[in-house]
């Protein structure tokens, strides 16, 4: 999968851009809040459909604008493809090659990207919203109807919990039934797609930490169950069971919207017990297991954006990164040369300053 | 800074009241009135008032209508043994223009939805119920929807309905529309047309 082209227009710094990326490296150069982040921004809006560090979409579009429109042009399995979004103050517009599509369901799945930021660090320390919140992306990236189904359990619970918070069980089984088939879905492809995530990532850290310890990812849920069926009649159940205690408490305590991901090396919490460094090297291989995940379910190579993590790294581990990429195209933001330098890195370089982009090389 | 005038402004806030009329729209629309002949302006009016006045609610079926019991209910041709289930009354109507229904209907008034403080009791529910109970339904098919609310009500009426011997709860299906090609459907559509397939 290689992106030719990407243009921008009143997207937040930017009135009007468009860059012609190269085949392999990609490196955006600049001073801190040029707006290189913006670029990657702009980018995986496509794959995942959403902005991960807008709260409201109005943000995206440049200020004193009514409306901002992104469209990217790219190969995938030998096809080209003409993706384009327009954000409006109300909500979005979407086309995929010319024809507008009417719901996310039918955009995302064309564009596959793994997306290393500084902020992956926090995932690990944080509360579980930010391993939800990994898991939802990516998943909706390439698992058909994840997002739709997302959509549609958070509606079921936000009706559910308004009935809580009103006392009243009678209608509760009606939802009940509804948000659980919905849930059982949801929980049998999260708990599918930590297995093979897991099982990429252990070996990957391995590999990274010269054998010191063994990295386990794991599912967490108070969901009991191994299959959608499973899944389905014990969280029907459970919800039943807890219909008082949620009554108390004014929410709903059981389903996956409290499902966690869980990280140990050698049997022992991350977030608690590991350093800094180890932190680092589990949140890479994390996002390489996706790499090799998304390889191997599309068989492409996914696009890789590195924002401002390849200069926090030493030189072996840019080395391994830029190694175990197998030629993906990569798109990368630093602040400074040198860590080009540092890994003898050849591509093609944009310089950015001020919303303006130059092309170095 | 010149204002509009208070009349126009008067009028601009009550399209703006209505639904999917923006600021804009009412302002074009309060100013195409300034320019519509005097009769026309009565007429308009007196439209709206009327269409109030002489509206009714079918007291059987809970239908909006220009009379109770309303043509459908009033109608002795009808098969009195089915009731179809509708949130409101233009999903009634839907039904009717495909001239192939020829059971009664019932009106809820919309669907629950806890979010919205609509519950069962704020839904014609009780009279519903009650058309059972007194007369010799034997079918109930539930037509509302097809969103999680819709759902939730066609499920929770579906629970009800059991406590009745002889009746039998359908649900409409939903799938793939006629004439539509399987290619343009959606997955969610697609998906859901399948897991309804039936034997032909």
């Amino acid at each position: 999968m290689k992106i030719e082209r990407l243009d921008l227009q009143n997207f937040r710094t930017y009135s009007y851009t468009s860059l012609q990326f190269g085949p392999t490296l990609n490196v955006l150069l600049g001073q801190n809040a040029e707006g290189k982040t913006t670029i990657l921004e702009a980018i995986s809006m496509f794959a995942y459909g959403r902005s991960t560090r807008a709260k409201h979409e109005k943000e995206l579009i440049q200020f004193g604008e009514t409306q901002s429109q992104l469209r990217i042009l790219f190969h995938r399995n030998g096809k080209q493809m003409d993706m384009a979004m327009k954000i409006l103050e109300k909500g979005k517009q979407i086309k995929v090659n010319g024809v507008s599509k009417k719901n996310l369901s039918e955009f995302l799945g064309q564009l596959h990207i793994v997306f290393f930021t500084p902020d992956d660090l926090q995932m690990i320390k944080l509360g579980p919203d930010e391993r939800r919140k990994f898991l939802n992306l990516n998943m909706g990236q390439f698992i058909s109807g994840f997002v739709h189904h997302l959509r549609t359990y958070n509606q079921l619970l936000l009706q559910r919990n308004s009935l809580l918070r009103m006392r009243q069980f009678d209608p509760l089984p009606v939802w009940d039934e509804q948000l659980s088939t919905v849930g059982g879905v949801i929980l049998s492809q999260r708990d599918q797609f930590i297995q093979e995530l897991s099982f990429h990532a252990t070996r990957i850290y391995k590999e990274l930490s010269n054998q010191k310890e063994t990295l386990s990812i794991s599912y967490k849920t108070g969901v009991k169950g191994s299959n959608e069926i499973s899944y389905r009649e014990n969280l029907f159940e459970q919800l039943r069971q807890s219909a008082h205690h949620d009554v108390e408490k004014g929410f709903t305590t059981v389903g996956p919207h409290r499902d966690d991901l869980l990280f140990y090396l050698d049997g022992k919490p991350v977030s608690r017990f590991a350093s800094q460094g180890q932190v680092r090297t589990v949140v890479l291989s994390l996002k390489f297991a996706l790499f090799e995940y998304i390889r191997e379910k599309t068989k492409e190579l996914p696009i890789v954006l590195l924002d401002d993590v390849f200069s926090e790294l030493d030189l072996s581990r840019q080395k391994h990164l830029l190694e175990n990429l197998h030629g993906a195209q990569t798109i990368l933001t630093t602040t400074d040369l040198e860590n080009r330098l540092k890994a003898n890195l050849n591509g093609k370089v944009f310089k950015i300053a001020h919303g303006i982009i130059t092309v170095e090389r | 800074m010149l204002q509009f005038p208070e009349p126009i402004l008067r009028l601009i806030q009550q399209f703006e009241r209505l639904p999917g009329i923006g600021p804009k729209s009412a302002q074009r629309l309060a100013f195409y009135v300034t320019t519509m002949a005097d009769e026309q302006v009565q007429e308009f009016a007196q439209a709206l008032l009327r269409m109030k006045q002489e509206l009714t609610i079918c007291e059987q079926c809970c239908a909006i209508s220009d009379r109770s019991p309303c043509p459908v209910c009033g109608d002795p041709l009808r098969d009195r043994s089915v009731i179809c289930v509708v949130q409101d009354t233009r999903d009634m109507l839907a039904i009717e223009r495909m001239q192939a229904y020829d059971g009664l209907y019932h009106v809820l008034g919309g669907a629950i939805s806890p979010m919205d403080g609509i519950g069962p009791d704020q839904l014609h529910l009780r009279e519903l119920l009650q058309r059972i109970a007194n007369e010799q339904v034997t079918e109930l098919i539930l037509a509302t929807n097809s969103t999680v609310e819709g759902e939730a009500t066609a499920m929770y009426i579906a629970r009800l309905a059991h406590h009745f011997d002889q009746l039998q709860v359908t649900r409409i299906a939903h799938g793939i529309p006629v004439g539509g090609d399987l290619e343009y459907a959606d997955e969610i559509t697609l998906k859901r047309a399948m897991e309804f397939r039936r034997p032909i």
